[in-house]
């Protein structure tokens, strides 16, 4: 069972999504972070409990090995996440420099007053 | 952030920056077999020059970079896919891997290289480049710049190397008013 | 080479010739006519040469593998039907060119694009007709609709002529959609889609097939409902009405009915269905013709009209036989084309297209108004064309159905009447109003050329020399009918088949029509308008704007540009679609052996104590260089949390990462002003947002924590990681299973993971250096931005 796991994932995501959810970028960008770290988890967690296994590299271990596929794949997400993160750091930048505000909704109405 | 005005840590820096990027070549060469890889060689590697940027100075950095960083990168693109495609000369499919061993080498004994490693460079290549590369263009476009102020108008950049307020900051004190 | 190869030649070659015309029409020497013609003739030629080597009554089928899992494989049939389209195809391509040839004179971009569209529409034509697979032949039939959407836009900035594309293209490729339904089904439902394999018995069809198959045939052969787009293509440059929206494309639904005729024959809605469209068409078409003045127009409801006569024909033919099935169709061919052609020719020397302001032409141009007058006569159906024979035939057919199925054999003989009555005074008017007459004063006019007067000639020639001598016919038509797939077989041909009923009405016809054209004429055509009320057109488009209005109104409900209610709406789809889908299933689930007593590991459970913590630290702390540093506190748990996961490689990046994007979000957030700590407070009001915000976060955590459970409590299969693990030494000479998985087993996933990052890296790049702009020069035009403009204030 890996219901420390499940809870951890459980609050990750909560807290990503309400971070996400607000006005301001910087509550946005962690939050993005959050979610990048929760998924990883997640995506983790499917390789099983860790418990009464070894790490998945081939040696005189008598345990059997957690199954190294999934560690695999978030390898490469938490990279890629790494990257999304320096291009939504670039583009908060980038439209703060355009638009002279931190705050999605004002920004997004007063392009609604320019229509 | 403004460069660090401390003579031992710039002094030091140059030492811990070679330091960790023997650590991460040999992440990188140790990665078949234990914890290690592309991936994390190529970070500890970036994180290396962040350190450097952070300590000495990021315009510093870039004019003493030995390469440029995005070139860099590409060409860890373009590796990872030559070693995949070398392969298809001799008729096997995308990515097949090839395996040297030799035993009995002077200081090292027994060596053992595949194609792999050659994948993996492009990897380190890669995620290095990209990560010096974005840090210092960001560096360069906030860093020695106060937080904006309500007067303060943004410009943009110029050059491709440059950072997006690269110009503004010349430029705008030229034309300040 | 075999059969295969030389029909494949023939119906490829007019495509393979697109380049040669592109190329060679920057020679003003070459005549891009006749250039086209050539691969035309020569398809023609190897269409002549592969039925002389075909024996009735075997129909041929060569066949060669092209989608063989898909069971589409390159198969053709060579039969009475797609032999006859083929020759018609071909034969009146080879006459269309030699008209275009002087109708659209020069080679200027624009005509190489013709010539190009009309070569590959010939093929498309060819491919549709000769398919034996279903699939193909749908792929072909949809093909030519591109390129008469291409034909029909050739003057592409006259609003007309996009106004009518559009609408073909729109109509023909809606209804075709409902063909592919037709034909998946039926399909699927005998297990082959080879016509040669349906023809021959396997065919299970059904109602519901053949309606979803009409719909298809009623768009493409311009049926009501959907005949609007026919006189909408009249935009066209008019070799392409005669050779496409007469001649050929439109008799596609024709073809296709014909085609289908011996699998769906008994099928219980033919006669209803078919015939009662089918002339239902005709009296409108011939209607709408009656009152129009347009020339174009005109024929193209006459088209219609006819078109909705060829269908009818074969609905009948179900029960009473068919009779010169292939003589109804050339007749049409013969006449039609050469009617588009004359008109062509009246626009070319005056200029107008209009009925109502021509008149007395007939002394200038003598070839052309002999070319009418035959044209007009197979129309109305005067003795000695094929026009009078065709509609004997069809006569006698409808007297026959009348003694089967008296109410609705009646019906369809007095909309026939009807109708031919209508396009007796209509074919009347036609003639009279452009050759005979007086001429009006400011009609300017000049000579066509002579050679441009031939094609016509020649084709109305055909229906007068067909018309009286049918016997010409016998043997060609018999030898088509015997080779065909279906087994009715044709009478002969002739013209004269004594006194009886069929003539009786020929003449009342006949007679009921001169006299209606008298009276309209008498009455100077006051009428000739179409109500409102029957502009089906413009009932479309009006439909069209309102789809699209409809569909802008309902993307704005669902879509808001701006991310703060846009996203709320996404997670909440998202949530309710997956969570619904976790609920449907929950009964079938069991939850057993989940127990919150079981073991629980204190060193993870402390872990993941901290992280929470630490993220609840990010959410509640006031400053945003706290929050970095409680995000960061989490990231770094996280690492542990890795660790004890044996894994690594994992810790190893994510501290990494960790580290990196502290340093990058440091560096923005030390550029952003002051303001920017306003919005983050943790603040919570009893407000609706609120409530939503959390209410959210708390379904989302709930389901992607419920869904760890699950996923752990159903661990059914033995995963491949310990497979890729086994054979990590073995086949990847490598300890580290991460590894040899990133480099070696899934190294492609690899190759585009880090090619995903350097997108994602130059993507970034491009948004931090976009713009040039100084200072200096901040007055000129503002480059397009977010907000720039507005924004823009003055230092």
């Amino acid at each position: 069972m890996q219901i420390e796991t499940a809870l951890l994932v459980a609050f990750l995501f909560g807290i990503a999504t309400y971070l996400i959810l607000q006005k301001s970028f910087v509550r946005i960008l962690f939050g993005f972070v959050a979610l990048t770290n929760a998924a990883n988890l997640f995506m983790l967690a499917m390789s099983g409990s860790p418990e009464g296994r070894s790490a998945p590299i081939i040696n005189d271990s008598p345990l059997p090995s957690v199954d190294p596929l999934p560690q695999a794949l978030v390898l490469t997400a938490i990279v890629i996440g790494f990257g999304l993160t320096v291009y939504l750091i670039m583009l908060l930048y980038r439209i703060f420099l355009d638009a002279r505000t931190t705050d999605s909704e004002s920004l997004f109405k007063s392009e609604a007053g320019d229509e | 952030m403004k460069s660090v005005n401390s003579f031992m840590l710039r002094a030091l820096i140059g030492l811990v920056f070679l330091l960790v990027n023997i650590i991460s070549i040999y992440m990188l060469l140790r990665g078949h077999n234990l914890p290690g890889g592309g991936f994390i060689g190529g970070l500890m590697t970036g994180m290396s020059f962040i350190l450097l940027g952070l300590v000495r100075g990021w315009s510093e950095l870039q004019r003493e970079l030995p390469l440029p960083p995005l070139r860099m990168a590409a060409f860890g693109v373009l590796l990872a896919i030559l070693s995949g495609l070398a392969p298809l000369l001799w008729g096997q499919a995308f990515l097949t891997q090839f395996n040297f061993h030799w035993t009995g080498l002077p200081l090292l004994g027994e060596l053992h290289v595949g194609t792999p490693l050659l994948f993996d460079c492009g990897v380190f290549f890669l995620v290095g480049g990209i990560t010096v590369k974005l840090v210092i263009v960001l560096a360069r476009s906030t860093s020695g710049l106060p937080a904006f102020t309500p007067g303060e108008t943004p410009y943009y950049a110029s050059t491709l190397e440059g950072g997006i307020e690269e110009t503004a900051n010349e430029e705008g004190d030229a034309h300040a008013n | 080479m075999t059969a295969l190869n030389w029909l494949l030649l023939a119906i490829l070659l007019p495509t393979l010739a697109v380049p040669a015309v592109l190329l060679a029409g920057a020679r003003e020497r070459i005549s891009l006519g006749w250039l086209t013609a050539a691969p035309m003739g020569a398809s023609c030629f190897l269409l002549v040469g592969i039925s002389s080597t075909l024996e009735p009554p075997h129909a041929q089928v060569v066949s060669q593998p092209w989608i063989p899992s898909l069971g589409i494989n390159l198969t053709f049939l060579m039969d009475g039907l797609s032999m006859f389209f083929g020759w018609v195809i071909c034969g009146v391509g080879l006459l269309v060119c030699w008209y275009a040839a002087l109708y659209l004179k020069g080679s200027s971009r624009e005509n190489r694009r013709f010539y190009a569209g009309l070569l590959f529409f010939v093929t498309s034509m060819l491919g549709t007709v000769f398919s034996d697979n279903l699939l193909v032949l749908f792929v072909f039939w949809e093909l030519t609709g591109v390129a008469s959407f291409l034909l029909i836009g050739f003057w592409h900035e006259d609003p007309e002529a996009q106004r009518g594309a559009r609408q073909s293209l729109v109509v023909t490729a809606s209804t075709g959609l409902c063909l592919l339904v037709g034909i998946i089904l039926l399909g699927q439902g005998s297990g082959t889609y080879s016509l040669s394999e349906l023809l021959a018995g396997r065919a299970r069809p059904n109602g519901g097939i053949l309606a979803l198959m009409a719909i298809g045939i009623f768009g493409k052969s311009a049926q009501f409902p959907f005949h609007f787009w026919l006189p909408g293509a009249m935009a066209a440059p008019t070799p392409v009405s005669a050779y496409l929206h007469s001649a050929t494309m439109v008799k596609l639904g024709v073809f296709l009915t014909a085609r289908i005729f011996p699998i769906f024959g008994d099928t219980v809605l033919w006669l209803e269905l078919l015939g009662g469209v089918g002339f239902l068409t005709m009296v409108v078409g011939a209607f709408l013709a009656f009152r129009s003045n347009d020339l174009k127009a005109l024929l193209a409801h006459a088209t219609i009209s006819q078109l909705g006569f060829l269908i009818g024909l074969y609905a009948m033919s179900a029960s009473v036989g068919m009779q010169a099935e292939f003589y109804h169709t050339l007749s049409h061919v013969f006449y039609k084309a050469a009617l588009f052609m004359v008109v062509g020719i009246v626009q070319h020397s005056t200029g107008l297209r209009d009925l109502r302001q021509l008149g007395g032409l007939g002394r200038l141009m003598p070839l052309t108004a002999l070319a009418g007058f035959l044209g007009a006569a197979a129309w109305a159906g005067l003795p000695l064309t094929t026009g009078f024979i065709s509609k004997e035939s069809a006569l006698t057919d409808l007297l026959e159905l009348v003694k089967l199925h008296p109410l609705l054999g009646a019906t369809f003989l007095a909309a026939t009447l009807l109708a031919a009555t209508l396009n007796t005074a209509v074919a009347a008017r036609f003639f009279t109003g452009i050759f005979l007459g007086r001429r009006p004063a400011n009609l300017t006019f000049h000579r066509p050329a002579r050679s441009l007067e031939i094609p016509p000639a020649l084709l109305a020639a055909g229906t007068l020399v067909f018309g009286t001598f049918p016997g010409l016919l016998n043997r060609p038509l018999d030898w088509l009918s015997g080779l065909g797939t279906h087994d009715k077989s044709a009478g002969p041909l002739a013209l004269w088949h004594g006194w009886n009923g069929e003539l009786l009405l020929s003449a009342l016809v006949l007679a009921v029509g001169a006299l209606l054209y008298l009276t309209s004429e008498h009455a100077g055509w006051k009428r000739a308008h179409i109500p409102d009320w029957l502009r089906f057109d413009e009932h479309f488009d009006r439909g069209l704007d309102g789809l699209t209005h409809y569909a802008r109104r309902l993307t704005h409900a669902l879509q808001a540009d701006w991310p703060p209610a846009y996203l709320p709406l996404l997670i909440t789809f998202l949530l309710a679609s997956a969570g619904g889908i976790f609920l449907s299933v929950l009964d079938d689930v069991s939850w057993e052996g989940f127990s919150w007593r079981t073991h629980w590991n204190v060193w993870r459970g402390a872990m993941a104590g901290f992280t929470v913590a630490a993220m609840f630290g990010v959410i509640f702390l006031r400053r945003w260089s706290a929050q970095l540093i409680a995000l960061s506190v989490a990231g770094f748990f996280l690492t542990l949390f890795f660790a004890m996961y044996h894994a690594p490689d994992l810790a190893m990046t994510q501290i990494l990462v960790e580290s990196a994007s502290v340093v990058m979000i440091l560096l923005l957030l030390a550029r952003f002003p002051s303001s920017s700590q306003l919005g983050l407070r943790f603040e919570f009001g009893w407000e609706s947002r609120h409530f939503l915000r959390l209410l959210l976060s708390v379904g989302v955590g709930l389901f992607m924590g419920s869904l760890v459970l699950f996923a752990d409590l159903h661990r059914n299969s033995e995963p491949a990681g310990r497979e890729m693990l086994r054979l990590s030494k073995v086949a990847a000479h490598g300890d580290n299973g991460v590894n040899t998985i990133l480099v070696d087993f899934r190294g492609f996933d690899t190759l585009g993971e880090i090619t995903v990052l350097f997108i994602a890296a130059l993507g970034g790049l491009g948004l931090m250096m976009r713009y040039k702009r100084g200072p200096r020069r901040s007055n000129e035009a503002l480059p397009p931005g977010f907000l720039l403009g507005g924004e823009e204030e003055a230092p």
